[in-house]
């Protein structure tokens, strides 16, 4: 029955990998569009306050910023999951891997919300 | 058996697609925190922040993002594909699946890098 568990997490956090990879495809070419095509590629903190004002636009950024920190993350994860590690070694990495994600989802949402017009 | 270290496997498609998607992946993260820290110039101003840009505004770095883009493309094309294995598609289709995901790869490659190459010429 435990290793029914272990299993079972391993698999969702796979298969919020997978999701997050197909949500991230489709934030990023809105990305992509609204960044080189909409404005003409010009780049000034006017422009990008002015984007931000907008929630909708900010609660996706926010959104970005969380699944790509998750799937880059999780995905350093699964590479150092087919080194040879000792036990203490993996955790350590593992415990870093997540202090970075939560360090630099708080630096990317601090910077979101003190952009102001 | 020999179970050396050493063992030489022949390479096949399947292995160099997986490692390519791995070393993207990887340089897609190390990206990532360089931008993550990049825009941290966003919160201390306008000033600063327009002086960065101004920095980054000349055509080597657009020739970076047409790289990314490439980089971005292959990670996508390539995650495609295993979604594609993993729902159930034949795998002695994985050499099919392969070059038809980068024949899509490569139109959406080409439509994005046609803006970003045209910027870096009006820059030139």
């Amino acid at each position: 029955m435990k290793e029914y568990k272990v299993e079972r997490t391993q698999g969702l956090i796979w298969s919020f990998q997978v999701i997050s990879g197909i949500v991230l495809a489709i934030i990023l070419v809105i990305h992509f569009w609204v960044l080189h095509y909409s404005s003409g590629d010009i780049l000034t903190y006017e422009i990008i306050a002015k984007r931000l004002s907008q929630p909708w636009y900010k609660f996706i950024d926010t959104l970005f910023l969380a699944l790509v920190l998750y799937h880059g993350l999780n995905g350093a994860r699964q590479i150092f999951l087919d080194f040879n590690l000792k036990n203490r070694t993996r955790q350590a990495l593992f415990i870093i891997l997540t202090i970075l994600a939560i360090v630099l989802f708080l630096l990317g949402f601090k910077i979101l919300n003190s952009v102001i017009q | 058996m020999i179970y050396s270290p050493f063992l030489r496997y022949k390479w096949n498609l399947g292995m160099i697609s997986w490692i390519l998607g791995r070393l993207s992946g990887l340089v897609l993260a190390g990206y990532l925190i360089a931008h993550i820290l990049t825009t941290c110039y966003l919160s201390k101003g306008p000033q600063s922040f327009n002086d960065v840009m101004k920095l980054l505004h000349n055509p080597y770095v657009k020739l970076l993002e047409v790289c990314l883009l490439g980089t971005v493309v292959y990670h996508a094309v390539n995650g495609f594909k295993v979604i594609l294995l993993n729902l159930g598609a034949p795998s002695k289709y994985h050499k099919v699946l392969f070059w038809i995901t980068t024949l899509f790869g490569m139109l959406i490659f080409t439509a994005g890098a046609i803006p970003l190459l045209l910027s870096a010429w009006r820059i030139l």
